[in-house]
């Protein structure tokens, strides 16, 4: 069953944290740990989970929190976000692409932890009830709150395009 | 709930069939209401399609897990029972030594205190220990009771 688990989810669970924290290393060791807390899971109570897939993005959400609340409590905050996944071969698309990741960060980053986290979420496909199982906001509010998010995000956005 | 909200549930399919039927009809009577649907459907699929680039460009290879497992675990368990830091426990040793030294003290203090209290004339009348052992003995063996009855005794000759 782990197995399975981690060849399913283990892309998105480690695209999820890499969105949330923009580092590969950050990324990478976060979805171990996650696995890790998994795997520890499954072997004592592994009733208590519930939705596999809530589960993990909850942990995983969890321990991105915790890594950049430690960032910012060092003053080590990487705003190079993708600067070790970009063509390095072609600089102009570099740096339209880095321009245009800015900008997305700038209206993401608006957002409250919370709401940020959820519509990562929604990016990923989860459903309602996962989403809510994951962040621990009721199911009937979803989305409302997706909804605020989603238009908060068009209105920055379409700003930043108008300048 | 309002009609974005609506129409959002509607385009990720969260309602029920007769909900969704509901909104159908709505959107059939309105041509208002289709416009907002638009909207609404028009925004979700830009920030869809925008936060995609948050995404890493190239494929993320899948590393095999029990490789990773055992080496943290063990490191864990080594260094790190409980999941306190070294700080922390460097930061326990200093308040406990700090508390030992600040009970020694005190204790020490009322001490002499009690025994300034209990006999006062040993304050008034103190020996040079040193001086006095090196006149009785060079070997020093003496304890301070031994010291005493021979100072008495060598003052009474």
């Amino acid at each position: 069953m782990f197995d399975r688990l981690y060849k399913q989810h283990y892309n998105e669970i480690y695209k999820f944290c890499f969105r949330l924290l923009s580092s590969h290393d950050c990324a990478h060791d976060l979805t171990q740990e996650t696995y890790i807390k998994l795997f520890e899971r499954l072997n004592s109570d592994m009733h208590t989970i519930g939705n596999a897939r809530a589960w993990l993005y909850k942990v995983s959400s969890n321990l991105c929190l915790n890594r950049i609340k430690n960032r910012n409590r060092r003053n080590e905050i990487n705003n190079n976000l993708g600067a070790d996944d970009i063509d390095h071969s072609n600089p102009e698309s570099l740096l339209i692409r880095d321009e245009k990741v800015q900008m997305v960060l700038r209206a993401i980053n608006v957002l409250k932890q919370k709401n940020r986290i959820l519509i990562m979420m929604y990016q990923d496909g989860l459903s309602y009830t996962e989403m809510s199982e994951a962040t621990g906001i009721p199911v009937n509010s979803i989305g409302k709150t997706l909804w605020r998010s989603i238009d908060k995000i068009s209105t920055i956005l379409k700003t930043s395009d108008n300048e | 709930m309002n009609n974005e909200t609506r129409f959002l549930k509607y385009l990720d399919q969260q309602l029920t069939t007769k909900e969704m039927r509901a909104i159908e009809g709505d959107l059939m009577r309105e041509p208002g209401l289709k416009i907002l649907f638009e909207e609404v459907k028009k925004k979700r699929e830009l920030i869809l399609e925008t936060m995609e680039l948050l995404n890493p460009t190239e494929n993320i290879p899948v590393p095999p897990f029990s490789a990773k497992y055992p080496k943290k675990g063990h490191q864990r368990a080594m260094f790190m029972p409980l999941g306190i830091k070294i700080w922390q426990y460097a930061a326990g040793i200093a308040i406990l030594m700090a508390l030992a030294l600040s009970m020694w003290l005190l204790n020490k203090d009322k001490h002499d205190n009690l025994t300034a209290a209990l006999n006062p004339t040993a304050t008034v009348t103190k020996f040079d220990i040193e001086e006095l052992n090196n006149y009785i003995s060079p070997n020093r063996c003496w304890n301070q009771r031994q010291l005493v009855w021979t100072i008495i005794e060598n003052n009474q000759n």
